[in-house]
């Protein structure tokens, strides 16, 4: 089963305008932020698809927007899929999926840690790889890395590549 | 007289610098005597912000850091790697590689496999299996030595194919190690798996059905000890894997539950055998030719967007590539199977005991750099 074939099964179900993506190498699906949480159920439900796994979920900071992109799997079918879906840098909020797969719960914590977003409904959203009192996101492409963190200092090393012993 | 006792739950700190933890990972524990109430996963001690590196690096100048990325199976990490980059470029592999590849590949899985079921004997109190398994390590160790000069950090797999090629005498020399290995798993196979004590604290520990492996993202022999028939090297071939005989082993409840501590174990056992038919197989077949293909110096795959998955020790490892046409990627998630069977614990962790969290750990088999990344 192609991508055409999967937004077809999507648009006849739920009603639920999306669209192919272009311009690279997987063939991804694109769908509104406000419709990502009824057409992850669907895709999941769905006895033809049964996307039963999430295997991977990020986000990219592109210029003004984070374009989100979740990988799912289908063992069932041996099937494989690319949601994409973007939101603005300045309000980065999105619905959470973890009613769908439990995956997602650490996936999630893991994209607002670095980067930011705010998974709205979602269970316990506190950063997971960075300490709890750490400013800004790494991951951003305008992020400065910070002058030092508690009683550790930032530093440059002193040994540059002019330096001769 | 009982019910004016009050209980209260007591937290306590797990890691971590804990022996059992595997590498830094500290769970806090709200126990209730013996028994696990709650346990929190606390990740990120080893966070070096390897993603974060590879945007500022040249697409080949990534390769060492996938090294750090799982240090006990640097080829595998390696591999899915460059296999990312060479989809995005469409770079043809040379055969000779392919096979070279797939002999480091499956030696590197041994060694590791071997690793995760020492380290879980040890967690379990017995420290013979331990020594003697890391012994056959070195072997491997030796082996791969010998190809690239490393024992540790591999650097081996380059973008297109591999950095050299197999020395004189390498193929006589893995035979004779395979020949004396395939004793060592029997004794392996006497020592620990029909071991009463070994199959008291394995069995029916933390029984993972196969809807909860699929929810959670279970990856690899996790996830084929709950049952789940899937491998990536069957089911998405890659390499030359379609044109290699094997047998996927999945968990069969053979003493206790289906998906338990010990279905995950015996599933390691089986693959290790596995490895080996596939490492004979490679060896009678490789054919002679050229082992790296010709790839520009300086690469700059075309915009958009791919994701590889491979299958490493811990499961099927994905890289998620983001490239907007420059010499280093835009954006490069590494999904490891680490990471997400370390999500399932808070669940499984409750109402069991705390040595059996430690059964857990050992069997889920994670490796902390590559959880934290």
């Amino acid at each position: 089963m192609n991508t055409t074939e999967i937004i077809d099964l999507i648009q006849k179900n739920t009603q639920i305008e999306v669209k192919a993506s272009e311009n690279s190498y997987d063939a991804s699906i694109i769908v509104e932020p406000k419709d990502v949480l009824p057409v992850m159920k669907f895709l999941k439900l769905s006895r033809d698809l049964s996307f039963k796994v999430l295997s991977s979920h990020t986000a990219v900071h592109d210029g003004e927007d984070f374009k989100l992109f979740w990988n799912l799997l289908s063992y069932e079918h041996n099937l494989e899929t690319t949601i994409e879906s973007s939101v603005p840098v300045v309000s980065p909020q999105i619905q959470s999926v973890c009613k769908v797969w439990k995956a997602a719960d650490w996936l999630e914590r893991e994209s607002y840690d670095l980067f930011g977003i705010q998974y709205i409904d979602h269970p316990d959203l506190r950063r997971i790889m960075l300490p709890e009192d750490w400013i800004g996101f790494p991951l951003r492409k305008d992020y400065q890395s910070p002058e030092g963190y508690q009683d550790i200092e930032n530093s440059r090393s002193e040994i540059d590549k002019r330096f001769k012993p | 007289m009982t019910s004016e006792l009050k209980t209260e739950h007591i937290t306590i700190n797990m890691g971590p610098q804990h022996p059992s933890t595997h590498g830094v990972i500290r769970f806090v524990i709200k126990t209730d005597g013996e028994i696990i109430h709650e346990c929190d996963p606390d990740v990120g001690y080893l966070h070096r912000g390897i993603e974060k590196i590879a945007e500022s690096v040249t697409w080949q100048g990534f390769v060492p850091f996938t090294d750090r990325v799982d240090y006990l199976a640097s080829m595998n990490a390696n591999w899915a790697y460059c296999m990312a980059v060479e989809e995005m470029l469409g770079t043809e592999v040379p055969e000779r590689a392919e096979y070279i590849r797939v002999i480091a590949g499956e030696l590197n899985r041994i060694s590791s496999h071997l690793v995760a079921i020492g380290a879980a004997d040890m967690d379990m109190g017995a420290i013979t299996p331990f020594v003697q398994l890391l012994r056959e390590r070195e072997y491997i160790n030796d082996l791969l030595e010998m190809i690239c000069g490393a024992r540790l950090t591999y650097n081996y797999y380059s973008i297109g194919g591999v950095n050299y090629d197999l020395p004189e005498g390498f193929s006589i020399k893995v035979m004779g190690f395979l020949d004396h290995f395939e004793v060592a798993v029997e004794q392996m196979h006497r020592l620990v798996t029909y071991n009463q004590i070994f199959i008291n604290r394995f069995a029916n520990v933390a029984a993972v059905s196969p809807e909860m492996a699929m929810d959670y993202n279970f990856v690899g022999p996790n996830l084929r000890g709950s049952g789940v028939k899937y491998d990536v090297r069957r089911n998405k071939p890659y390499s030359i894997y379609d044109k290699l005989d094997f047998e996927i082993p999945i968990g069969t409840a053979s003493v206790g539950t289906l998906g338990d501590c010990y279905d995950r174990y015996f599933v390691r056992v089986e693959e290790i055998r596995e490895s080996v038919k596939i490492l004979r197989q490679c060896l009678q077949q490789i054919p002679e030719g050229e082992i790296q293909a010709k790839v520009k110096n300086a690469i700059k795959p075309p915009v958009g967007h791919k994701y590889i998955r491979t299958e490493t020790p811990r499961g099927d490892t994905g890289y998620f590539i983001y490239s907007d046409g420059k010499t280093s990627p835009s954006r490069l998630k590494i999904r490891t199977g680490s990471f997400t069977g370390m999500s399932i614990i808070p669940e499984l962790a409750r109402n069991i005991f705390i040595a059996d969290l430690v059964a857990v750990i050992g069997s889920l088999d994670i490796v902390a750099p590559e959880l934290d990344r």
